[in-house]
């Protein structure tokens, strides 16, 4: 039988995945999160599991270099994939927002200039609303652009709101909430049907045990 | 000077051989053996065909072009929409057509321009279950002609989701919002959706029951019964048990699942759709359903059902998983001959290829490396006339001698 590839999100999330994959009974050995090896296998699941940049689970899924992926609800928004979305697995919560100086205009004449780590979910967004901008694409201290004057706003992630407040910034607008999906190749998913499902279940109930 | 590439691998034109002379002919005689004939559309279409008539090429990924007289041309970016209104236009058309032919789009993906090879069959006149079967069994039989270690053609039916649509108060945004999470199977955020509107809970629990109804045909119309509203559904899910029962008679049971959560372009087709997927390959090989709408826009009613695949999908794919079609040897035999036996080497090689014999010829003097031919080297001197094949040489004097030794060559292999 050939491994199944499972393609997980680095850092935010990680921890919990790996919690929940242990809680499903999905060992991998030598498994640690600051281990360099990117690679582990579960023998007896036949499972591969890659660790990959959250933003690459989308791609690593739909051109099926991986069967299925854990990865933030952010990430799919941004990448707009042509993948099955099975599983809420409910952890890593949190939302997108428009965060600034309070007081911003997000109206003001001419267009706005929007720093972020998503420039599709930030200009869907604007779209929707009819106002113009122009995205900067970061991929860090998003906080910092109107600190500095590279941005009039940021969209990204909000946990706490702890790294906005500290940089003297405060939430404008709230976006959608957030949450860790399971995602499948839709090819996978009828390919190797079995194999598919049964990993579903695996880890449905991994899952139903914690919550 | 920079010579324009098209395409990135550097393999891009041995794929290319391979796929006119080994892929293609194996797809076009299996499309013949069911009494398909060969068809072919003009490479330069009009715009307005592309845009005013409803199909599954987005504008954006037209290339366009502009003739002499100002008129809008668009380089065929999908060889089913000219082949329709041919169709529709001629009394005298065959019912059962194929095609082989480049299509153009702009891919804004990669930021290029793709000239990719489609090839497909279309059949026109026909609205049976029986019709809808021959189209999904000889998609399968394709499948199962290039020996993929496992290939599944996905059946969906377009009128059992739109029955369902047609009763929800959505706007043309929502509806887009809900066909994204049927066709991703995102039951977290179906059923919140679904809760925020004036709707039964009846109607409700059948919508979000629909990205669940995949697997096995017999269990998916069970379930898909179940949930049923209305005389049109039903109607559906018993058109689809009766092409199911075809299907089974073609032999071809094992190999299909149900999903009526396949949904794509829904304003193209109107009855049964399906894809085709094997083994490695992380997209659809092959799609196609009934399109019977589509000629209506032609002026004419027609039933239409159809499929089609990217062969140069379609050639990855086998380079990952099943059996890449091997390209025949180009030559038989070669005839290398001296200055002395021109005019012989040359009549003989002319006696073989009326044969029907794939020869080259080739002064002495000249010859290069080459691929071996499968049949064998001649030689022609003026002291001798011998065929060469592995350890055997063979004399001989005319061209009939040679093509009886050829004779017995091709029986040994």
């Amino acid at each position: 039988m050939s491994y199944l590839t499972l393609a997980l999100a680095k850092g935010r999330t990680a921890e919990a995945s790996i919690n929940l994959l242990a809680n499903a009974g999905i060992h991998f050995s030598h498994l640690n999160e600051d281990s360099r090896k990117l690679v582990f296998y579960d023998d007896d699941s036949m499972i591969r599991l890659i660790f990959v940049k959250a933003v690459d689970v989308p791609t690593y899924v739909e051109n099926g270099a991986a069967d299925v992926g854990i990865v933030g609800k952010d990430n799919i928004i941004e990448e707009q994939p042509d993948i099955y979305e099975l599983l809420d697995l409910e952890f890593g919560q949190c939302h997108f927002a428009v965060a600034g100086f309070s007081g911003t205009n997000l109206h003001k004449d001419g267009t706005l200039t929007v720093a972020s780590k998503y420039p599709t979910a930030a200009e869907k967004h604007f779209n929707r609303q009819g106002i113009p901008i122009e995205t900067i694409k970061l991929n860090g201290s998003v906080e910092l652009a109107p600190v500095i004057g590279l941005a009039d706003v940021i969209v990204d992630i909000v946990e706490t709101g702890g790294t906005l407040r500290e940089n003297g910034l405060t939430i404008l607008e709230e976006m959608e909430a957030i949450s860790t999906r399971l995602i499948v190749n839709k090819a996978s998913f009828t390919t190797k049907s079995e194999r598919v499902h049964t990993f579903i279940n695996t880890l449905k109930k991994g899952w139903n045990d914690v919550s | 000077m920079v010579f324009y590439q098209n395409g990135t691998e550097s393999n891009g034109h041995t794929a290319k051989l391979l796929l006119r002379n080994s892929l293609l002919p194996l797809l076009e005689q299996r499309f013949r053996t069911y009494g398909y004939i060969k068809t072919s559309t003009s490479a330069f279409q009009d715009y307005d065909l592309y845009t005013s008539v409803t199909g599954t090429v987005p504008k954006n990924e037209m290339i366009k072009t502009i003739d002499p007289s100002g008129e809008v041309l668009v380089l065929r970016p999908d060889v089913t929409i000219p082949i329709a209104q041919q169709a529709a236009f001629s009394d005298k058309s065959h019912r059962r057509q194929f095609y082989v032919q480049d299509v153009y789009r702009l891919s804004s993906e990669k930021n290029r321009h793709e000239e990719l090879t489609q090839a497909g069959v279309e059949c026109f006149g026909e609205n049976t279950h029986e019709n809808d079967a021959e189209l999904i069994a000889m998609a399968a039989h394709l499948l199962n002609d290039l020996q993929f270690s496992q290939h599944r053609i996905v059946i969906s039916h377009a009128g059992f989701f739109k029955e369902l649509l047609d009763q929800l108060p959505l706007s043309p945004e929502q509806t887009e919002q809900l066909q994204a999470m049927i066709q991703s199977k995102n039951m977290a955020e179906i059923k919140p959706f679904l809760s925020n509107l004036p709707i039964n809970r009846e109607l409700a629990e059948a919508v979000e029951t629909i990205p669940m109804l995949y697997g096995r045909p017999e269990e998916v119309i069970t379930k898909a019964s179940d949930i049923s509203l209305n005389d049109a559904m039903q109607q559906t899910i018993s058109n689809l048990n009766t092409v199911l029962d075809v299907l089974k008679a073609y032999g071809v049971r094992d190999t299909v699942v149900f999903d009526l959560g396949l949904i794509n372009d829904m304003d193209y087709y109107s009855g049964v759709i399906f894809q085709g997927y094997v083994a490695g390959s992380s997209k659809p090989v092959l799609m196609g359903g009934r399109y019977n709408h589509l000629t209506e826009q032609f002026g004419k009613r027609m039933a239409a059902i159809g499929f089609g695949c990217f062969a140069d999908y379609l050639l990855e794919a086998l380079e990952k998983d099943g059996q890449p079609p091997k390209m025949e040897r180009p030559v038989q035999v070669a005839i290398y001959y001296d200055d002395h036996s021109t005019s012989h080497a040359l009549a003989t090689a002319g006696k073989l290829r009326d044969d029907g014999l794939k020869v080259i010829t080739l002064p002495v003097a000249h010859t290069s490396e080459m691929e071996p031919p499968s049949l064998g080297t001649v030689s022609m001197t003026t002291d001798h006339n011998v065929l060469n094949h592995g350890n055997k040489h063979s004399e001989f004097r005319t061209a009939d001698e040679l093509a009886n030794l050829l004779q017995l060559e091709m029986r040994g292999d």
